[in-house]
């Protein structure tokens, strides 16, 4: 795990520096390269220097063989200097050495140091009697080798006879005194080419040869390149036979340098391509890691900033398990709200705290939401709180996922409109009232008008013709029409009074009153006139029926009823009026076999005040009117249904 | 020329009394009808729209069976140029002659208690 976690953390840090990762893999490369050029270095240098050796040995052992021969060939030469010290056969054997050896140009017998036998003649007949113990350049050398008695190279030097030449000169000593040299002569030219040193490649090295001049103590060089080549590689050898030394030189001093030169370059390029490289293919990455942290960064503190919204919002916000209802978290005015503490709320489902008038609603409108038919829906629903009063809350669901998708959770935000919807209630409740009573001070006053006014209009038309009339019996007449608009009058204000006390009067008496009993009363008081119609009255009102309502009340809507459905039978029928009780809708029926009346046209009209329908003399519009306006005291409703011809049914709603 | 008719249409029995004096003082030459409601009217006007409607009606408003307002909505299919109608109601409000308005046929509105004076006004404007 700590070390997973220390790979991210290392890994990051490359992943966020790429200019710094790149340099690193720059210097990785670089050293690699270095490492690997000074192996190569060291390496083409042991080449060189093992060719160079190799080429000088060969040289040296050419050089070698020319100097044993020269050897062999002087000692021949010397073993024809008899006892006497006189030369037999000089010309034939010495013309069987120089054929025999092509590394030998020439050769001689310096008897005492003058040069008295040479072959080939013709070619060294210059150098016959000089004497070379004399001359002072060659004095030194030939003293050395009779010093040493061995054979001893002096030169290169120029010859008597022409040319540059090496000359071997082997002191030969008879009865043990110095007789003279017997010596070869070997050109410069031949011992370049039977050396080899011509024949070597020289597009790499060149040879020098030394000799440190036994005169001027110098070192003279006899080869071309004469220059100095003390700063250049070279390797040397010393053959002591002539004091020489020979030399290899590589041509180009930085031969070595040169071969490892390009490989260097190249790796410098290499590395630093490596290195820019890395650190390009790494930008993308490391903008696009930089990217992810800051994305990262955004959530985290969104996510922060939305747990505050969450737990510090004034209203309630839960999120909830679609397919179950069960609360997965919520905030704290959520629990606020329904009285409940988290705990318990997440063992619980929406549906266990839902009103049950409202659940299936709620269900309804959850079932779209898990089909994905909505994504969200908003509704007034009311909860159960802990302590079990009602919480109206609005309520707005939306579904967590794409349009189209089923939600696995959904959130549900909860705002408590309890107050308000009560407020409401109460405002609608005031608003019904006054609109009610508006209503109702209209009709009065639309009752006022003409009712009362056409009486005070009668009167008025009257009392003018009194004070007009001419005669007593006109007068009496008038009178007599004043008598009657008085009555009618008297019975308008009784009406009226009537109306008004059933609304004004608040503190009614209410009972628990036998239905069944009540219409028997109204049956028995209404006798006289059932019986005159030939009518029925069918009680089928269960005995045990009770209602709470006002003992006039009840007495005068039943009266009212019954006394219109005989009122307003049919002439070609004996009336038949049946009475039920509907226990579920707590509703008495009063069916009768009536005219009827058209509903169309005087629906409206039906409970007003004077609405007469019939020329029915009795019918004086006021008992419909009272009848409702005693329902509505009594807080209940009345509906009608009528046919014309057929019957009329009234239906009365209790509290 | 013969008699104008004048038809009444009212409820009020004792306004019926009444109306009959007031229209016998104002002197004119007519002949009088009366009913009680709208209907009544109505179904006596379709026996013979052409002989029974009369040239004046003089209208109330509230009445049972059928009141003023449902009678002028049946009378507007039948009614010819020859017959005037005059609310004469004992309404005072605002709302009942607005509404009056709306009727062309309806070519006055009085407030009861009506005088003789308004019938010749009625009646004169009628002559012309």
């Amino acid at each position: 795990m700590s070390l997973k976690k220390n790979w991210q953390n290392f890994s990051k840090w490359f992943l966020t520096r790429p200019n710094t990762t790149g340099k690193l893999v720059f210097v990785l490369f670089f050293t690699l390269v270095c490492f690997l050029v000074q192996f190569r270095y060291e390496s083409v240098s042991e080449n060189q220097h093992r060719e160079m050796s190799n080429i000088l040995n060969v040289v040296h052992h050419n050089f070698e063989q020319i100097l044993k021969n020269s050897y062999t060939t002087t000692l021949t030469l010397a073993m024809t200097v008899n006892d006497d010290g006189i030369p037999e056969n000089f010309d034939k054997i010495a013309a069987q050495l120089v054929d025999y050896n092509k590394s030998i140009d020439a050769v001689q017998l310096v008897p005492n140091g003058i040069i008295k036998y040479v072959y080939p003649f013709k070619e060294n007949k210059a150098a016959l009697n000089y004497n070379i113990l004399t001359t002072p350049k060659l004095k030194e050398e030939a003293l050395k080798s009779i010093q040493s008695r061995l054979i001893y190279f002096a030169g290169p030097l120029k010859l008597k006879q022409g040319g540059v030449g090496t000359i071997g000169r082997l002191p030969i000593f008879k009865k043990g005194k110095f007789w003279g040299f017997s010596a070869v002569i070997i050109r410069l030219e031949t011992l370049l080419k039977l050396s080899g040193i011509e024949s070597i490649d020289d597009s790499k090295y060149y040879f020098q040869f030394s000799k440190i001049n036994p005169v001027s103590n110098k070192e003279d060089f006899f080869l071309k390149n004469k220059e100095d080549f003390s700063d250049k590689c070279f390797q040397s050898v010393i053959i002591p036979d002539g004091d020489w030394k020979l030399y290899l030189i590589a041509k180009d001093k930085n031969a070595v340098f040169n071969q490892v030169i390009t490989s260097s370059v190249l790796g410098l390029l290499f590395s630093l391509f490596c290195g820019l490289w890395v650190a390009s293919i790494m930008k993308k990455p490391a903008r696009l890691q930089s990217l992810v942290y800051n994305q990262a960064a955004k959530i985290e503190n969104s996510e922060r900033e939305f747990k505050a919204i969450f737990d510090q919002s004034p209203i309630g916000i839960a999120r909830i398990e679609t397919g179950t209802g069960k609360f997965i978290s919520v905030n704290p005015e959520f629990c606020e709200i329904i009285g409940y503490k988290e705990d318990e709320i997440i063992k619980m489902d929406f549906q266990a705290i839902t009103h049950p008038d409202d659940l299936v609603h709620n269900l309804e409108a959850m079932k779209k939401l898990k089909s994905g038919v909505v994504i969200a829906f908003e509704f007034e629903k009311r909860y159960i709180h802990k302590s079990g009063k009602t919480i109206w809350v609005n309520l707005t669901v939306s579904g967590i996922g794409a349009k189209g998708e089923k939600p696995i959770n959904h959130i549900a935000i909860v705002e408590d409109i309890t107050d308000k919807k009560s407020a409401g209630e109460d405002l609608q409740k005031s608003f019904d009232l006054v609109s009610d009573q508006n209503k109702r001070l209209l009709n009065f006053s639309y009752i006022v008008s003409h009712n009362l006014r056409s009486h005070t209009s009668n009167i008025e038309t009257i009392s003018h013709f009194i004070e007009t009339a001419e005669t007593e019996a006109e007068r009496d007449e008038m009178i007599d029409l004043l008598k009657k608009v008085s009555h009618s009058l008297n019975e308008t204000m009784a009406n009226l009074n009537e109306v008004v006390s059933i609304r004004t009067n608040i503190n009614l008496n209410i009972e628990h009153l036998n239905l069944n009993e009540y219409i028997e009363k109204a049956k028995l008081t209404l006798g006289p006139q059932i019986s005159m119609s030939e009518g029925t009255v069918l009680n089928l009102v269960p005995k045990t029926i009770e209602v709470n309502y006002n003992t006039a009340y009840l007495e005068s809507i039943l009266f009212n009823l019954i006394s219109n459905a005989i009122r307003y039978r049919h002439i070609d029928r004996k009336p038949e009026i049946v009475i039920s009780f509907d226990t579920d809708s707590k509703a008495l029926k009063i069916v009768d076999n009536s005219i009827g009346i058209d509903l169309k046209k005087n629906g409206e009209k039906i409970f007003g005040m004077y609405k007469t329908f019939s020329n029915n003399p009795d019918s004086k519009g006021i008992g419909l009117f009272i009848v409702k306006n005693q329902i509505d005291a009594m807080g209940g409703t009345i509906e009608v249904e009528s046919k014309l011809h057929e019957g009329t049914t009234f239906t009365i709603y209790f509290k | 020329m013969s008699n104008k008719v004048i038809c009444i249409i009212d409820d009020d029995s004792i306004y019926q009394i009444l109306i009959n004096k007031i229209i016998a003082l104002s002197k004119t030459e007519c002949e009088i009808m009366r009913f009680k409601n709208g209907r009544e009217a109505l179904d006596y006007f379709t026996l013979d729209s052409d002989k029974n409607l009369p040239e004046i009606i003089l209208l109330d408003l509230e009445m049972p069976i059928m009141d003023g307002w449902d009678f002028m909505l049946e009378i507007d299919q039948i009614v010819t140029q020859k017959t005037a109608i005059y609310i004469v109601s004992s309404s005072i409000s605002y709302e009942d002659r607005e509404k009056a308005k709306t009727f062309t046929k309806i070519k006055g509105y009085f407030s009861k208690p009506i005088s003789s004076n308004n019938i010749l006004e009625i009646t004169k404007h009628f002559d012309k």
